[in-house]
């Protein structure tokens, strides 16, 4: 059963309507297209080569497979990855 | 992501990162806040920019990961200063050369006169000089009010002058009276006299009192409309006497004498098609030639291109590049037939009357005759016009000498 801290937290925030990324901390993914991604809510990078970079996030890892995959920027806040994307995984 | 913004005036560097854990480094820069760029993958390792601030700081980063990091390349203005830092001379004379462009640019290099017919730009400028408006003067001593009204009160004919500086230029534009009157004082009356013998073909008063009439003949100096209008009551007594300006349109018929004479034999100047060019530049007034151009020649006529140096179309320098062309001629014994001097002689008397079109006389007779002999060609005659007669004469000027009509004056 889950903790009563969480349920209660839970249902503040579907009763106030307030960002489950900022409350949560959940990893927010944009992509545009397959040769864009903006990650924002990451933790560190796990692994990084040509064709996978894994990422350690609050809630688990997320693994983003392609080809060609290069970092843009990489700063605390937010990365951008460029190149061919193909899955973007949980784990 | 700020950093890309300054980078290349603070500086970065293309490294390449070998390590065993290349993922901990990034983790490790992303704790102490330093930013890593254009991170990709290579054979060789990890490439990726950092500025030379953040790689300062890599130092416990690279021994706590034992990180091998290979700079391959520099960029910003840093290393631009470092390459060229013995270098110096040619940025100072890249600084003084615009310091050299502000200076001059705080005088006037160009004069610009617009709108002169009668008098030439060269009498304009000579006239200024004498007045301290000169070429090389300085912007901030530019007095454009003056400059208007010494322009217009030394040329009566200039009746609009405007003068205004556009960069290092003095722009002056002037407007000139194309009437026949001369500018009458303002302070004075005046009354109208004929100018020469005439016969009155017509005559509208506008001010004034009329003394002449259509069909009348005047001499040269007699008052053809008096500025004095006699205020007369109605028994026809003169109650006082008014002084006006006087005003009046008046055309009359007047001869003109022409002349005109060429002669047979004489010498033409005929161009060899040798020409001959120099080179020559101008600074602050100073004319240096780079390459003579004369060669000899015994007669030739010099041009001379000349080439300013402006930025922009108003900012002019004090230096300038000439062009000089020699072009050589000479002088051949030409002998005119009858027929080619009297072609010449009524091309003459075409021009002439063209002339006379132009300033709106009126041409009712000719009695020009051609005669040609065997040194010499002429043409002489009586020409007849019809012309705007009459000048402004101020009261203190009136003359009342009456003029004889000897058919000589014009």
């Amino acid at each position: 059963m889950e903790k009563l801290s969480n349920v209660v937290s839970k249902c503040m925030v579907e009763a106030l309507k307030m960002p489950k990324d900022l409350v949560y901390g959940d990893v927010l993914i944009q992509i545009s297209g397959r040769h864009e991604a903006y990650i924002e809510n990451y933790k560190s990078i796990i692994e990084y080569t040509d064709c996978k970079i894994r990422l350690q996030t609050k809630s688990g890892k997320l693994l983003i497979t392609g080809k060609r995959l290069h970092i843009e920027y990489y700063t605390g806040d937010e990365m951008k990855i460029t190149g061919y994307l193909t899955d973007f995984k949980y784990e | 992501m700020r950093a890309w913004r300054f980078t290349r005036i603070r500086g970065y560097l293309l490294i390449l990162i070998k390590s065993g854990s290349p993922e901990r480094f990034f983790n490790i820069c992303n704790v102490h806040q330093i930013e890593l760029w254009n991170l990709c993958n290579t054979s060789e390792g990890y490439e990726c920019y950092i500025s030379i601030k953040d790689f300062r700081r890599l130092k416990p980063v690279i021994r706590k990961t034992r990180t091998r990091i290979i700079i391959k390349k520099r960029y910003g203005f840093p290393f631009f200063l470092h390459k060229y830092r013995f270098r110096k001379a040619f940025f100072v004379g890249i600084a003084a050369a615009f310091v050299c462009v502000y200076l001059l640019s705080l005088f006037i290099w160009d004069i610009h006169i617009e709108g002169n017919y009668s008098y030439t730009e060269q009498v304009l400028l000579d006239y200024l000089s004498s007045e301290q408006i000169v070429h090389g003067m300085r912007r901030d001593q530019v007095d454009c009010d003056r400059i208007e009204k010494l322009l217009r009160s030394k040329y009566s004919d200039i009746i609009w002058v405007s003068a205004s500086i556009s960069g290092t230029r003095l722009m002056i534009q002037v407007e000139e009276n194309f009437n026949n009157w001369q500018e009458r004082e303002e302070s004075g009356y005046c009354n109208i006299v004929a100018d020469k013998d005439c016969r009155i073909t017509s005559i509208v008063t506008r001010s004034g009192t009329p003394l002449v009439k259509q069909g009348d003949v005047v001499a040269k100096g007699d008052i053809l409309v008096s500025g004095s209008v006699e205020i007369k009551d109605e028994a026809g007594g003169v109650l006082r006497t008014e002084y006006t300006v006087a005003d009046a349109d008046i055309c009359g018929e007047s001869i003109l004498y022409y002349e005109d004479q060429i002669p047979l034999e004489g010498q033409k100047k005929i161009y060899t098609g040798e020409e001959a060019y120099a080179w020559s530049v101008s600074i602050l007034g100073n004319r240096l030639f780079l390459k003579a151009g004369i060669t000899g020649f015994e007669h030739f006529d010099i041009l001379t291109e000349n080439h300013p140096l402006v930025i922009g179309t108003n900012f002019y320098l004090p230096f300038s590049l000439e062009k000089w062309y020699y072009k050589e001629y000479c002088y051949e014994q030409e002998n005119l037939t009858e027929e080619e001097a009297e072609k010449v002689l009524k091309k003459n008397i075409n021009d002439f009357f063209e002339k006379l079109l132009q300033k709106g006389v009126q041409i009712v007779g000719n009695n020009v005759k051609i005669a040609i002999d065997e040194k010499m060609g002429s043409a002489s005659g009586r020409i007849v016009v019809i012309c705007p007669q009459g000048k402004a004469v101020p009261f203190g000027e009136r003359n009342d000498t009456i003029y004889e009509h000897n058919g000589n004056d014009t």
